[in-house]
């Protein structure tokens, strides 16, 4: 982001050198420079650029913004006791005090003088996620069978935030991919006409009856089943369909030819996979539906009933069948367990097999729909339900505008002609079609540069956002879509300026359950716990991460906990050091925990001191993500508990250093090879903010199990010193640590939201407004709701 | 042999043009007179392979061991370097993506420009002259970026990458597709008016980046009208059907192999990208019983050093059969593909264990070069790196006809080593 920095005006400056004047004399008994040459320079001086920081070159200037941010840095390092470094020469204590009053006062000043416009937020394109929480909301879609941004690179983020405008980047490749996802949604939009008949198939296979479509449903590997035979079933419209399938599975329980069978496992009951996809689709589709335990020896119904699109197929998968190609079972297996088997398969009829060695058998699939909750749909009534085919042009473009508008997010220009007007008309003079009128017009509203902006205009040279830009930011900060009604109502009657209005606006938003969107996208980039899942564990060694679906309850631990905190309001310091925690079975298994029976997920209370959990440490999504897979990675973890929960920025590791091979026959510990590491000093420095933070959660494996050693070889160490000589032992201890802190953790998530909810990076301009949120929540009850309240009633959030 | 470098300032000279032109079809089609290059189809190996299935102990004229067997009928084709490195790209995961541009985002100080990958390169000057100026394909993380820093779209499976290359479309298809590319055409004009409208109420910053979207337009319409003049020209007729084999169902690899050389030799691209996707599965090889992601996190334990360096035989097999199939597939003028495709096989990252990026195995395989041998320019001890990967990548610019003398982090080229 660029900065502007106002040095035209000369009066302003002159006055700004006064005032600098006054200061130094009201703070004779202090000079800063000395100080500096004394303790820093050193290592921040003309021969060494530690950090890439100097500050023999600083400039005392009032009005110069780089001054302001370095002298924010040295107070904040000297507040924190950071520097210098312990080995280092000290300030005694009174020169130190000195020091921090002199530029607590000089940053303020200088914040103070600097052009108050010299921070502001980009333009930012819609991310993935907002594009279709966005598309959802404006036409009720569901999107369950039908992601719209499938196609869309991925988005650019800004320390690991995806709504900061920088980061936010519009290629040709993504303009043609929304182009092309437009015109999909505008056909799932406009469904005209009556609602469409439900047609019921049937598909059986006679076991008397051994033809050619009955060996199309018996499985004998990990392979699959297509609905119908020559021609695959496919769904004739977009809508809800309710699917029966009658299974049964064959000779599991008898153990028949053991040992020949690869991949196979006789103790695991069988399961299936029901898939709905379509190639053919210009987005790639291909969705599991569910898994399903199928019954040994008597057919059992599994009955489901699932959304649609036009054009998909079913298929049915088993997914813990015998490894191998069907035909390489057929041609080396089967023949072995019947005798009369001559080597081609070919030559011997199939029958011949049938009933030997573990066989899934589909016996009958029922599939009716489509069917629908409303017809027309409310996509299409809302817009577009007064038209009829016979409509004019002016009844269309009038249905048109009304979407506009709300996909806009403000009232339209009255004398102007919108592209998407253009464009219907020509569509509806060269085809005719009202209905394709209707679809050009969608396109083109998809892909105005109005929808896939929130554009932010200053005007009469003011800063402040107008109340329709206040909606949008309110509404994408806290439900990631579009504004509703209510939001634009408020907009239009001009109240969105009034701060108690805001206040009751964020309860509200709080309140529905469109919040989770804001709980999943600002959890997943501030915790990076959308990593989860990229780094998949042994299936073997791990075995219980896939046997209770581990990934899923992991990720849905932590949104729960933090949407509990923030609908209920509770303290910030909770995040540390809650009693409880959100767990169904598999998760309570992994931590130990007895008693929590069955797949929901539901509120845990923790035993006093067990393990280190409850609070964002200790919960195996986050020790899931900063590990690889394979092991804990204790100097992530350490760089992640510096930033994500203590809100300091942690060092960029130098280039061209790799990680540290672990030693993974267990003789030596991670802690041994960093302690070697960090024996050198130009690599201390960094690793002594971080390693021990990362090192008391060795404790937890690689997806967060308790652990005392590693691979029954040697004992876990997990006791550690911070810089500053404090000393803990464990997670349990670090809990403990960070309980202390925890005016850093607020501090910490105050910065890391209001930057998500601006959509820019904060500047040292900002920290005035960052410290008075941080004391008016500390003041009021360290909420996180009240948090959310701050943010959006704050000037950064008001101003562009 | 001496690559024919043709400057574009002395190329524009000689034509008397006095704009500047985006790309030499003509310089670089198949009817040029000269020795240059033509194709390339760049391969990268997410987690890496093994240095000890393939480097042969002294360097030198190249020798195999049972794991590089695959490799010895093609030694006349096959050449094999150590220690190229990308300077300043670290260690971690992402190192793989920086194989072709050798660089990473956060290295680029904000000019995208740098990210380029040199395929994408490659195929904006030399590879408009057919359907797809480049293909990516495959499941890995991506390798080629454009100029803007975006990753290239990929063919993720091979079903899809065939139907892209030979699925016939009716006429109904056809004159849909028309249909849509004049009603994006009428989209684009009339958003673009918009957004000339909307730009002048921005202030200076959100102009700039605003730009962003009015370029985008015009890129979009572009495209659109390179893809629609060839919707009149037929896709060719597949040579053969990859998909139908007698022996059970091949890996994904195999197929990615067999349609890449389809596509080569109906000259639907020059310029194809293979990202060969890692994950935590059990691969299909005799001998391994542990997934991929764990296996490459060997630590030393020879077991695991074991069952890694038989994926890569197996992986070789695959290579090895690609580049009989490029000697058995010939060009217009009837020569093998072999000769004019130049085939890189390698990876970002050099060492799975270590997430490194120091001392990076390369294979060089096919095109106009001097083969036969193993080049040792680092032995990669206390991380140096002395010579860059990127060098290679200039001399394989340079062998395209390309008249480049420097590619990200280069400090020279390796001309010398293989002419």
């Amino acid at each position: 982001m660029k900065i502007k920095i106002n040095t035209n005006n000369k009066i302003l400056c002159m006055l700004a050198t006064a005032l600098f004047f006054t200061l130094n004399g009201f703070t004779a008994d202090f000079q800063i420079k000395p100080f500096l040459k004394k303790y820093c320079l050193e290592c921040h001086g003309n021969e060494k650029q530690k950090g890439d920081r100097r500050f023999d070159l600083l400039k005392l200037e009032i009005n110069n913004y780089h001054t302001g941010e370095m002298l924010q840095e040295i107070l904040d390092v000297l507040n924190l006791s950071d520097m210098p470094p312990r080995k280092s020469k000290q300030p005694s204590k009174v020169e130190n005090e000195a020091a921090i009053q002199w530029l607590t006062k000089t940053t303020e000043l200088i914040r103070e003088n600097l052009n108050p416009r010299s921070q502001q937020t980009l333009m930012r394109r819609l991310n993935k996620f907002e594009y279709n929480m966005t598309i959802r909301d404006l036409f009720q879609l569901d999107l369950k069978d039908f992601n719209p941004s499938i196609a869309f690179p991925d988005d650019g983020e800004v320390d690991g935030l995806n709504t900061i405008g920088s980061g936010l980047i519009t290629s040709e490749f993504l303009l043609s991919e929304m182009l092309r996802s437009a015109r999909l949604v505008a056909g799932r939009v406009i469904r005209p006409g009556a609602k469409p008949i439900v047609k019921t198939n049937t598909y059986q296979s006679d076991s008397k009856e051994l033809g050619k479509r009955y060996w199309k449903s018996i499985l004998i590997g990990r392979q699959h089943m297509h609905l119908g035979n020559r021609k695959p079933w496919t769904a004739p419209e977009d809508g809800t369909y309710n699917i029966r399938i009658e299974a049964v599975m064959l000779n599991r329980l008898k153990k028949a030819f053991p040992n020949m069978i690869k991949g196979y496992n006789y103790e695991e009951k069988s399961r299936i996979a029901i898939v709905a996809h379509d190639s053919n689709d210009t987005l790639p589709y291909s969705l599991t539906i569910g898994e399903y335990e199928v019954n040994d020896e008597t057919p059992e119904n599994i009955s489901i009933s699932v959304n649609l699109r036009k054009g998909a197929n079913i298929k049915i998968i088993w997914l813990n069948g015998p490894d191998g190609s069907t035909k390489k079972i057929r041609r080396k297996i089967i023949p072995k367990y019947s005798q009369d088997a001559i080597y081609s398969v070919s030559r011997n009829p199939m029958e011949m097999y049938v009933g030997a060695g573990p066989e899934l058998q589909i016996k009958s699939v029922k599939i009716d729909g489509p069917h629908y909750n409303s017809w027309p749909l409310p996509g299409f009534s809302e817009y577009f339900g007064k038209l009829n085919k016979a409509s004019t042009f002016e009844e269309l473009n009038h249905s048109l505008r009304k979407l506009a508008a709300k996909a806009f997010r403000k009232p339209l220009n009255t004398n102007y002609e919108y592209a998407f007007t253009k464009v219907a008309a020509k569509k509806y003079r060269d085809s005719n079609n009202i209905w394709e009128a209707a679809k050009a017009g969608i396109t083109t509203i998809l892909v105005s540069p109005e929808f896939i902006y929130q554009v932010e205009v200053n005007s009469d040279d003011k800063n402040s956002l107008n109340d329709f830009e206040i909606a949008t930011r309110l509404s994408y900060f806290l439900w990631s879509s579009t504004p509703d009604d209510r939001l634009i109502q408020l907009a239009v009657s001009g109240k969105l300026k009034d701060k108690s209005v805001l206040k009751q606006e964020v309860l509200r938003l709080v309140q529905s359950s469109k919040v989770d969107m804001f709980v999943k996208n600002f959890t997943d980039h501030w915790l990076e716990l959308k990593n989860l899942g990229s780094m998949p564990p042994n299936p073997v060694k791990d075995k219980i991460y896939y046997d209770y679906k581990l990934e899923e309850s992991m990720a849905e631990e932590v949104y729960l906990f933090i949407k509990d905190l923030l609908v209920n309001n509770r303290d910030i310091s909770t995040l540390v050091n809650a009693r409880y925690s959100f767990l169904n079975e598999g998760l309570a298994k992994l931590y130990g925990i007895n008693g929590v029976d069955g797949s929901h997920m539901r509120k845990v209370l923790i035993p006093k001191d067990y393990q280190g959990r409850g609070g964002l440490i200790g919960m195996a999504g986050l020790m899931t993500v900063t590990g690889n897979g394979v092991e804990s990675l204790p100097v992530k973890r350490g760089a992640w508990v510096l930033e994500k929960i203590l809100g300091i920025e942690a060092p960029a590791p130098p280039p061209d250093v790799p990680e540290i091979a672990p030693d993974t026959s267990g003789a030596k510990t991670i802690r041994d090879l960093l302690e070697k590491h960090r024996q050198q000093a130009s690599c201390a420095n960094c690793h002594s903010k971080f390693d021990h933070l990362g090192l008391a959660l060795e404790n937890y494996d690689h997806i967060g199990r308790y652990r005392t050693d590693y691979m029954k070889k040697v004992k876990v160490n997990s006791a550690v010193e911070t810089n500053a000589g404090e000393k803990f032992i464990g997670p349990q201890g670090l809990k403990e640590y960070l309980s202390d802190k925890k005016e850093m953790v607020v501090y910490g998530l105050v910065k890391r939201m209001t930057s998500y909810a601006i959509g820019r990076k904060l500047t040292f301009v900002d920290q005035k407004e960052i410290n008075r949120i941080v004391a008016e929540l500390t003041k009021k009850d360290n909420g996180f709701l009240s948090l959310v309240q701050l943010i959006a009633t704050s000037d950064m959030f008001l101003n562009n | 042999m001496r690559f024919s470098k043709i400057s574009r300032r002395i190329a524009l000279k000689a034509i008397g043009a006095t704009i500047p032109l985006p790309y030499f079809t003509s310089i670089a089609g198949d009817k040029s007179p000269t020795n240059n290059n033509k194709r390339l189809v760049s391969i990268c190996v997410e987690y890496g392979f093994n240095k000890g299935s393939i480097y042969p102990d002294t360097p030198g004229k190249m020798t195999f061991n049972n794991y590089s067997k695959p490799f010895e009928i093609h030694k006349d084709f096959f050449t094999l370097f150590a220690g190229l490195d990308h300077p300043g790209v670290g260690g971690g995961h992402g190192v793989t993506s920086t194989m072709l541009n050798g660089t990473k985002k956060q290295m680029t100080g904000g000019d995208l420009r740098k990210m380029e990958s040199f395929d994408v390169k490659l195929a904006n000057q030399l590879g408009q002259d057919t359907r797809y100026p480049l293909i990516c394909c495959g499941n890995g993380s991506p390798v080629s970026f454009n100029s803007r820093g975006i990753p290239y779209p990929k063919v993720p499976s091979p079903e899809r990458l065939f139907s892209l290359l030979f699925n016939k479309e009716t006429e109904k298809v056809i004159s849909g597709k028309k249909r849509d590319f004049a009603d994006d055409k009428s989209i684009l004009d009339a958003v673009l008016g918009e957004a000339r409208n909307l730009k002048k109420k921005l202030n200076k910053e959100d102009n700039e980046k605003f730009e962003e979207y009015i370029s985008a337009v015009r890129d979009v319409e572009i495209k659109l009208g390179k893809s629609r003049s060839w919707l009149d020209i037929p896709k060719p007729k597949a040579p053969n059907d990859p998909f139908k084999t007698d022996e059970g169902v091949p890996h994904e690899f195999e197929l990615f192999y067999e349609i890449i050389a389809l596509a080569l030799q109906t000259d639907s691209t020059k310029f194809i990208t293979f990202q060969m996707g890692g994950g935590n599965g059990f691969l299909p090889v005799e001998g391994v019983d542990t997934a991929y992601h764990s296996l490459t996190h060997h630590g030393h334990r020879p077991e695991y050093l074991k069952q890694l360096r038989f994926i890569d035989n197996w992986r070789y097999q695959h290579l090895a059969h690609f580049i009989s199939l490029l000697k058995k597939y010939k060009d217009s003028e009837h020569r093998p593909l072999i000769n004019s495709t130049v085939v890189l096989f390698g990876s970002g990252m050099a060492d799975a264990s270590t997430h490194s990026s120091v001392n990076n195995p390369v294979m060089l395989m096919g095109g106009n070069f001097k083969h036969g041998n193993f080049h040792v320019l680092s032995d990669g001890k206390n991380g140096t790196k002395d010579t860059a990967y990127s060098n290679l990548l200039v001399s394989l610019q340079n062998s395209f006809g390309l008249a480049e003398d420097s590619f990200a982090t280069s400090n020279g080229d390796l001309n010398h080593l293989l002419a």
